[in-house]
């Protein structure tokens, strides 16, 4: 055998070394794109929605309010409301052509129904096509996502869900010999070439399919030989492990179509919902052409800033489906005639309520992995009303503008939390003047002390002492001065500096008096009151000193509402929630946050702390309220102002809503603004926007109503001059009776008209 | 005091039809007593629609207007509406089927349609106790009871889910 020279082995050596890192180049390539292809491929965010609106007969809703939310939803406004999606307003008639969508109940299938809204209630609810039942749920907002570092959205759709046509278009546009090539198709790159030659420039993209996949999926962008090598290389991998449908469908949901601020759409069923709205399967034949036409260049041809450019190529695509033979010529002609049919860029594009996805957020963060929030595709339905929360940000803005004009500070700050009354669910949550910015969420976080609001826990834990006092016990609003063990000296004030003598308990409560507050609070004892706020849901710990009494002790708005919560929901603690459910991307629910209730305050005393606080917007502190409110709409709440004006607090609820608003600002300066002219108008101003049930108490066994002389405080004759209707725990009622002595004069008192 | 306040309770003839019930299971007698007996809805106060600043002069206008309040259900029971009913009535078909997870998804969306009506309350109470959870059933039925004004039918109705607990 003849010995190789030196050289020739060297160089075969080296050959041989050459083709074994070839080799290992190639096994490494195969293990990544197997890797990746059948692990998991994609980080899917959850999904946020809004509640879903439900309309039925005798819901209380403003017609304007209504639009706003069709309008989010991505509604158009038509004459007849002929296709799901749309709605027809004529007069105070109103007609909704619904979508449909999957909850988590069964789907809700799309439904076209007419009804009426007079004087803020729906009537003559009909339903002119679909189920026949009593209520219209339309699909939920979606108000935001749980986004991956790097913010990819999509939207998975199977190959069973994408039409023929889109599907046609795409292979028509992108790779004509999908189906026969093998994941590089020299003859395609020539064809390209000699085109794009002819052209001057480049109309026609040489890449397969399979290329362009690999290239988003597995590689990045920078454009060298090497790349261009591992491309083709791992193209050929992928269609040899994988079956050509399996590569159509990774295609399809990972094409890159748009870019929503930092989001960027990714797949044909994300960009089916962001440009039009609904599901991918319910596009037309020119919707599927825009999206295939947007393939090449999403921000070039995008359909919202450049839409002449966008119909040019969309019907290019239309052109070429025609020559196919895809789509007649008739039918080719009637699409190209139509127009792009792009809704509004959606709500959704950021996080359009950060403070409320913030509650939520939190809310989850106690059962769920964040990484699994970000990848799974959760859908997480939420309890907020985009209505309430609109008409919330811009009231408390449009007010904090009012009550600073310019040549003060602008800065003032507020925070707003609106709930349902009975259930605790979070309508709306504002956590700063400037809503749509996620920085401080003062609706959480602004720990400020709470005034004057604080004060029904001294009256309810003296009126579970039925024996010793009644709304009508008389207390003494007198100045005094405690003095402490370390010779400290406590002397509060009343805010108008001036005291009040004897007064009724009632009145005490209504005016918002210190002296008399304090004094009842002292005979109480400050454990007492302090323990009452932890029974009515105040969870954190407070100074145990008599300044207490007055509301020196600090909260967060969310936790001055459930304290409020369990005074409206009449005495039952109600924890309060932002969550109704998570399900998976299928529907499959994983956690219910259910409505539960623990009763804390025994209804009697309940009953007369909310007679109380009804007084206090009827006739005391809070009574500029019937400026923005009907007269009718019975309302109970409570004022808040603490030293100096810092803190201006309102917290109140009718028989739908519960609200509490803060105003103040960060670096605690005064506002210059009482609870009644501050954070009072924002609640005022916000609850007359919607049509709504007045609080009504109903009278719980063990309670009775007594004519009282307001003078005497003795009983009285029914509807006596001087004398009000006051509610007594059986057996507290005063025992002397009085005749009437100026006469009768019926229906004179506030409360007396609430039983006329 | 009772000729001040407006009875708004079920006709003496609608109480016999129901009373009777009360004997049988209280899902039975629940369903009846929301079939016999319903009273005026709850008057919804329009949203106000002027939208200019308010005025010093306003301010000076007495609060309460005492004629035209007209409240619906002092003592007696909240109206349970007809929508929130027909989710009451699937509810019941649920957690027939044992689907108490599905029944209670029905009556908290009842409950936001009607929250002071008794009769929801009284209906999840059912769905918990079904459920083995007792004490939260507890806590709902004294919910409806807390509702139930003079209505003496339903009382009794919740008064007798609260003694098989």
């Amino acid at each position: 055998m003849q010995k190789l020279r030196p050289g020739k082995a060297l160089i075969i050596k080296l050959m041989l070394v050459l083709l074994l890192v070839m080799a290992s180049w190639v096994i490494y390539l195969d293990a990544v794109v197997r890797a990746k292809f059948e692990g998991k491929r994609w980080e899917i965010p959850a999904r946020v929605y809004a509640r879903p609106l439900e309309i039925y007969n005798g819901l209380a809703l403003d017609a304007e309010n209504l639009k706003l939310e069709l309008k989010a939803l991505g509604y158009k406004q038509t004459a007849k409301a002929g296709a799901p999606g749309t709605f027809a307003q004529h007069g105070a008639g109103l007609v909704i052509y619904s979508r449909g969508f999957m909850f988590s109940d069964g789907k809700e299938k799309s439904r076209r129904v007419a009804f009426s809204i007079d004087s803020g209630v729906v009537s003559r609810f009909f339903v002119a096509k679909g189920e026949q039942n009593e209520i219209l749920r339309l699909e939920p907002l979606q108000i935001g996502g749980i986004y991956p570092a790097q913010k990819e959205d999509r939207q998975l759709v199977t190959l069973a869900q994408v039409s023929e046509g889109l599907v046609e278009a795409l292979l028509l546009v992108e790779d004509r010999d999908f189906e026969n090539h093998i994941g590089i198709a020299p003859l395609s790159i020539l064809r390209a070439m000699i085109v794009n030659v002819k052209a001057g420039r480049v109309v026609q993209g040489g890449s397969t399919l399979t290329q362009q996949l690999v290239k988003n999926f597995y590689l990045s962008r920078d454009k060298t030989i090497v790349r261009k090598a591992t491309e083709a290389v791992m193209s050929l991998l992928l269609e040899l492990h994988y079956e050509k449908q399996d590569i159509l469908e990774t295609y399809i949901n990972e094409v890159y179509l748009g870019q929503a601020g930092a989001r960027a759409i990714h797949g044909f069923g994300m960009a089916s919902q962001f440009y039009f709205g609904k599901p991918l399967s319910d596009l037309t034949i020119e919707q599927s052409a825009l999206l295939v036409a947007l393939v090449k260049g999403p921000a070039y041809y995008d359909p919202r800033r450049h839409p002449k450019r966008a119909l040019e190529r969309r019907n290019l695509v239309l052109n070429l489906l025609e020559e196919e033979g895809v789509l007649g010529t008739k039918q080719a002609i009637i699409a190209r005639g139509r127009p792009l049919g792009v809704i509004d860029k959606p709500s959704y594009s950021t996080n359009r309520y950060p403070a409320f996805i913030d509650l939520v957020k939190r809310q989850l963060a106690r059962d769920y992995q964040q990484e699994d929030l970000q990848s799974e595709g959760l859908r997480i339905f939420t309890t907020l009303d985009p209505q309430v929360q609109e008409r919330a940000e811009q009231t408390l803005k449009s007010t904090l503008a009012s009550l600073s004009p310019k040549r003060t500070s602008p800065s003032m700050q507020g925070a707003v939390v609106v709930t349902g009354t009975e259930s605790g669910e979070v309508v709306a949550l504002v956590g700063g003047a400037e809503p749509k910015f996620s920085g401080f969420n003062r609706a959480l976080d602004a720990v400020r002390p709470i005034g004057s609001i604080i004060k029904p826990a001294v009256y309810l834990t003296a009126l579970q002492q039925p024996e010793s006092y009644t709304l009508i016990s008389p207390l003494e609003d007198k100045p005094f001065a405690l003095e402490f063990e370390n010779g400290e000296r406590w002397t509060p004030h009343n805010f108008d500096n001036k005291s009040h003598g004897t007064i009724p308990l009632h009145q005490a409560l209504s005016r918002s008096y210190n002296l008399s507050t304090a004094r009842l609070g002292l005979a109480l004892g400050v454990d007492e009151v302090s323990s009452m706020l932890t029974q009515l849901g105040v969870a954190r710990p407070m100074t145990i000193y008599p300044s207490l009494f007055l509301g020196a002790t600090s909260l967060a708005p969310l936790e001055v509402t459930q304290m409020y919560q369990t005074i409206a929901a009449s005495g039952f603690n109600v924890p309060v929630r932002a969550i109704r459910s998570v399900t998976t991307s299928e529907g499959e629910e994983l956690s219910r946050y259910a409505y539960e209730i623990e009763q804390v305050i025994d209804p009697g005393s309940m009953h007369l702390l909310q007679y109380g606080l009804i007084g206090v917007a009827k006739e005391g502190t809070a009574k500029s309220v019937y400026r923005y409110l009907s007269p009718d709409l019975t309302v109970a709440g409570k004022t808040g102002t603490t030293n100096d004006s810092r803190d201006s607090w309102f917290a109140g609820f009718s028989g739908d809503y519960l609200g509490v608003v803060w105003l103040g600002h960060d670096d605690n300066r005064s506002t210059g603004l009482t609870g009644s002219s501050g954070a009072l108008r924002v609640w005022g101003n916000l609850m007359s926007q919607f049509p709504q049930r007045p609080f009504d108490p109903i009278k719980p066994s063990g309670i009775e109503y007594y004519w009282v002389d307001e003078k005497s405080g003795k009983r009285a004759e029914d509807g006596c001059s001087g004398a009000r209707l006051v509610p007594f725990i059986e057996g507290s009622q005063p025992a002397e009776a009085q005749p009437c002595e100026s006469g009768f004069s019926r229906a004179r008192h506030w409360f007396n008209s609430l039983f006329k | 005091m009772n000729t001040t306040i407006r009875a708004l309770r079920c006709s003496k003839e609608e109480e016999r039809r129901v009373v009777p019930r009360t004997l049988l299971t209280s899902v039975l007698l629940a369903s009846a007593v929301m079939a016999g007996c319903s009273v005026k809805p709850t008057t919804v106060i329009p949203a106000n629609t002027k939208t200019e600043q308010p005025t010093q002069a306003q301010e000076a206008v007495k609060p309460a207007k005492t004629e035209a309040f007209e409240p619906s259900a002092r003592t007696n029971t909240a109206y349970l509406s007809p929508a929130a009913q027909e989710l009451v009535t699937k509810a019941k078909r649920y957690s027939g089927d044992g689907d108490t997870a599905s029944a209670l998804r029905y009556l908290e969306r009842a409950q936001r349609i009607s929250p002071r009506a008794p009769q929801v309350y009284l209906a999840m109470a059912e769905v918990r106790k079904q459920q083995g959870r007792n004490s939260q059933a507890r806590q709902l039925a004294n919910k409806g009871l807390s509702l139930v004004g003079d209505d003496e039918a339903l009382k009794k109705a919740i008064e007798f889910f609260l003694n098989t607990l």
